[in-house]
């Protein structure tokens, strides 16, 4: 990075700060810190939503995610508008009309006490979980990339959140959210006419989509119906719904977002917005991953995208092995580079036997190529490094290719949407434990000011653990991995709990709270002896919490406790 | 009054003034979840059509 860059890159993250302090002042009790007065328009209640659910890994990640398999990932995401429908019509308006500060002190109203801190619990943990996880994971790659320490880039990142968040709640946090997904944008919009602009100057841009039609890599929707395939139309369809609707509807890191509406229009609107821009936006950022992956197919792209790792091989005692499949790459492509012309020129001729020959011959370098990465790293592997580099894939495109000031920009946009995810869930793991543990179960009656700065030191602690947690996550290792998986086994339960106490009115709190920990049990017993998508532990989690309190109640003649907050 | 019921009331007050809101768009809220999911639709047919032309 040059001089400029950095300067465009501290210039965006200051403004990001002083804009949150700016925004967040003048909170004078919990009501102002945890819920901006309920004063948010819906247009920043979307940007918010939208923020807080996008990490800096869904902008590294997910066009790496293209480059390597294309663009069926933008399945997921079918579900997503329907569950804003559904958000809409049912959790909102009871939320608004009780006047709760979380999701969970809604449950005490319908069921009790137990239930409500079991669910609140669950969140603390898993929330907890995934916020170390937010700065650990763009931490280590902005390390790699930058070759800063890893202490170094999450203190950064988590101590710049901590300023605003704790200084203005979560008025900053929803301000800056806006500002950040502005910036993010710009930031993905640039970078995709730039990746446009790198293209061969007799390749066009439809030429481009052609190539990676060749390739396979439009692979937007796939209607098959398969229980063990991750992505196709089915499992983003009813899965995604699932995990959407348990995402927004029971996590308090979304519902937070929505609870700051002025009114039911502004929370609805906002979920609305988020259910209509979503899957253009992600259709988007998965194309841009496309283009770089036809960037590549004619700029000799490395064997392995992660350089520390390239290195490292490299002095191994596999080093020998490595640059024999680093030669075979380059064959690989330079066969490929000689199909794509040909493909290109048939079709321009319009010679369909020739367009279909070249094609299949870029079909089979595409094969050699992708076994070849393949094998780079199982070597990897066997060495003990980290194999994926599916994150590195558009941060090396632009660390390489893009211009002076842009590369600023671009990690900007990094850094920015670290801070918009982190922010959004330190506002709700703060409001949680206050709200549902603190002020519930261990001091009912303290004045306001009390609350405003036991929220605000619960905002900053919980910062601090996130901090921490990234800088000991390098040790987990691949534990990593397992962490984000854990997150997606407790949503279907807390999805069941929900829809119990908003459609299920004769079912009581005990039978709910058993039924959640048998649905637990079903979708651990998933995780462990089955294969099928984790997409699909949600239904099943929900399924069983909401069939086996059905199933109990008429025995524990149990209806909705008395029990108030 | 128990809980259950208690919760109802404090919701069938707040749906009666619900029914007042109007969303400022399309005029009504189911015109506009029409629209939301009519918006989906529209999007996989077009992600389809797209990948068929470019395959």
């Amino acid at each position: 990075m040059t001089t400029f860059d950095w300067i465009v890159l501290f210039l965006t993250l200051a403004s990001i700060v002083l804009y949150g302090i700016y925004k967040g002042r003048g909170s004078k009790n919990i009501q102002g810190y945890l819920l901006a007065d309920r004063k948010m328009k819906w247009y920043v209640i979307a940007f918010s939503i939208m923020a807080t659910q996008a990490s800096a890994i869904t902008f590294t990640s997910t066009p790496g995610q293209a480059f390597v398999d294309g663009m069926r990932f933008v399945q997921f995401y079918f579900g997503l508008p329907l569950a804003m429908v559904i958000l809409a019509v049912t959790a909102v308006p009871i939320f608004h009309k009780l006047g709760v500060y979380t999701a969970y002190e809604y449950l005490e109203h319908r069921f009790d006490l137990k239930t409500r801190v079991l669910t609140s619990l669950i969140f603390l943990v898993s929330r907890g979980l995934a916020v170390g996880i937010t700065i650990y994971a763009p931490s280590i790659i902005l390390s790699v990339m930058l070759g800063w320490d890893i202490r170094i880039t999450s203190t950064l990142i988590g101590g710049a959140i901590i300023i605003y968040t704790t200084t203005g709640g979560v008025k900053s946090v929803s301000w800056t959210h806006v500002q950040q997904m502005f910036i993010i944008m710009s930031g993905m919009l640039i970078a995709f006419i730039i990746a446009v602009s790198l293209l061969p100057e007799d390749v066009s841009f439809f030429d481009a989509l052609r190539v990676a039609g060749a390739s396979g890599k439009l692979n937007a929707v796939d209607f098959t119906f398969d229980l063990d395939n991750r992505y196709n139309f089915w499992s983003g369809l009813i899965g995604g719904m699932f995990v959407a609707l348990a995402y927004f509807g029971t996590d308090q890191s979304q519902v937070q977002r929505y609870l700051t509406g002025q009114s039911v229009t502004e929370s609805r609107m906002g979920l609305l917005l988020n259910g209509m821009l979503k899957v253009p936006m992600q259709f988007f950022i998965l194309l841009l991953g496309v283009l770089v992956f036809v960037f590549y197919q004619f700029e000799k792209p490395p064997l392995v995208f992660n350089p520390v790792e390239t290195q490292a091989i490299a002095a191994s005692e596999y080093s020998e092995v490595y640059r024999q499949l680093e030669e075979q790459y380059d064959d690989a492509f330079h066969s490929k580079q000689s199909a794509i012309q040909e493909y290109l020129a048939a079709r321009q001729s319009g010679n369909e036997a020739a367009t279909a020959e070249a094609k299949q011959e870029i079909a089979a370098a595409n094969s050699i190529s992708s076994s070849l990465r393949l094998q780079a790293a199982e070597l990897l592997q066997k060495n003990g490094q980290d194999s994926n580099d599916t994150n590195y894939i558009f941060l090396s495109f632009v660390l390489k290719y893009l211009p002076t000031g842009l590369v600023g920009l671009l990690f900007a946009c990094i850094f920015a949407a670290t801070m918009s995810s982190t922010s959004g869930e330190l506002s709700a793991l703060a409001s949680s434990t206050i709200i549902d543990v603190y002020k519930r179960l261990f001091n009912r009656t303290a004045d306001e000011k009390h609350y405003l700065v036991v929220s605000r030191a619960a905002m900053a602690l919980w910062g601090v653990y996130g901090i921490a947690f990234a800088q000991f996550a390098s040790q987990l290792g691949t534990l990593v991995e397992a962490v984000n998986i854990i997150g997606s086994l407790f949503y279907g339960t807390m999805l069941g709990v929900f829809l119990l106490a908003f459609y299920f009115k004769r079912v009581g709190g005990t039978a709910t709270f058993i039924a959640a920990f048998v649905g637990e049990a079903a979708v651990f017993s998933c995780f462990m002896f089955t294969d099928i998508s984790w997409l699909w532990y949600n239904v099943v989690g929900c399924g069983v919490v909401v069939g086996g309190a059905v199933l109990l109640n008429p025995f524990l003649n149990t209806k909705a406790s008395p029990e108030k907050g | 009054m128990n809980g259950s019921e208690s919760l109802n009331s404090q919701l069938e007050t707040g749906n009666s003034k619900l029914l007042e809101e109007h969303p400022p768009f399309l005029k009504t809220w189911h015109k506009l979840y029409s629209f939301v999911v009519a918006e989906l639709v529209v999007l996989i047919i077009v992600f389809y059509a797209f990948m068929k032309l470019f395959s």
